[in-house]
């Protein structure tokens, strides 16, 4: 099994960790982890947390190598797996981390504000102002919603593949990323 | 207009050109007739923009995130096969219990009974504090070893040649 670029295919690859082929596993975490730890970053917001979820998920896929269906396509199965994680954690967080995180979010503020190169650094900070504002609106988004837009807009998956991926039906990811578009619209409106 | 009639929420896969070809065709000649839609349209399509210019997160030191995956696993492994073994546990538990036992059994406290003890061992070390005062003559006993050697230097039998 290999892509039309005569690459070896991910379920290939995962057939193979499955049967506990280490290299397999490192091809895989090497074609993923951009992915998976920048879609985490997005739902999470936080460099370490985006770092140990996203390695959380390649451990859990690792892990239940052997249950995967050869009919379903690995990446589907890893961004489950992974907006899983991600979704429990901010869960978890809500309960007893919110103070942690809100300076996280600051701290986070502060560092992206770092001195501009491009020459008119008052074009800088207006576009970095708003990129805050943006991520304070996704971030108000309610989870399945949040993932939803993240998944459709970073990844550029089909609704189909959403769907797939909140194991919920088409319809409801559309409803979902209708809201979420209309909230945004609502908050981020001048 | 019946509100329900209006494809909301297909107008996100509209402008992402996500439809069927039927139902895109049924999208574009609503959004002739209907005003509100694209309206609706346009705010999307402002917010898909806004959302896709937030840029990437600084990426983290990719050798040093495997590394640590790596590591993760084969953590995960030891703790996993420590779990399944019976032996394991068994022999575990049973070290711990002994060690346990071992540590808080109460052990039968004898009063110090310094009084009687002391001048002994104040004897014992002023005999030894008295030898060492006197080291130099002990370490001339050592020559006493040779002394027999010594005197038979002046008997060697010269016929022996």
């Amino acid at each position: 099994m290999s892509s039309e670029r005569g690459e070896i295919s991910d379920e290939a690859l995962y057939a193979r960790v499955a049967a506990r082929d280490e290299a397999a596993f490192d091809r895989l975490v090497e074609r993923y982890q951009g992915r998976a730890y920048r879609l985490a970053w997005s739902l999470l917001r936080n460099p370490e947390d985006a770092r140990d979820v996203s390695q959380e998920a390649f451990l859990r896929v690792y892990q239940s190598a052997g249950r995967f269906r050869g009919d379903a396509r690995f990446s589907t199965w890893f961004y489950r797996v992974l907006v899983n994680l991600c979704l429990d954690h901010r869960r978890r967080r809500r309960w007893w981390q919110q103070p942690v995180t809100q300076d996280r979010d600051e701290d986070e503020a502060l560092v992206e504000r770092q001195p501009a190169r491009e020459p008119d650094p008052g074009d800088r900070l207006a576009e970095e102002e708003t990129m805050e504002q943006v991520w304070e609106a996704v971030h108000r988004l309610p989870p399945q919603q949040r993932a939803a837009v993240m998944l459709s807009v970073h990844e550029e998956m089909s609704t189909a593949d959403i769907a797939a991926v909140l194991d919920c039906a088409e319809a409801t990811v559309r409803v979902h990323l209708h809201r979420a578009v209309q909230a945004l619209r609502r908050k981020l409106k001048p | 207009m019946n509100t329900n009639t209006h494809p909301e929420t297909a107008l996100v896969p509209y402008l992402r050109d996500q439809l069927e070809p039927d139902e895109r065709a049924r999208v574009a000649a609503h959004l002739e007739t209907c005003a509100g839609c694209r309206q609706t349209l346009a705010d999307a399509r402002v917010v898909l923009a806004q959302l896709a210019g937030i840029p990437a997160p600084p990426e983290p030191d990719w050798g040093r995130y495997r590394a640590e995956l790596r590591a993760r696993l084969e953590a995960r492994r030891r703790g996993a096969h420590w779990w399944r073994r019976p032996v394991t546990i068994a022999v575990s538990t049973g070290l711990a219990a002994a060690l346990l036992l071992f540590t808080v059994r109460p052990t039968p406290v004898e009063p110090p009974s310094t009084a009687s003890l002391t001048p002994i061992d104040e004897t014992a070390l002023g005999a030894r504090l008295d030898m060492l005062k006197h080291y130099d003559v002990v370490q001339r006993l050592d020559m006493l070893d040779e002394l027999e050697t010594v005197r038979n230097l002046d008997v060697v039998p010269v016929g022996g040649r």
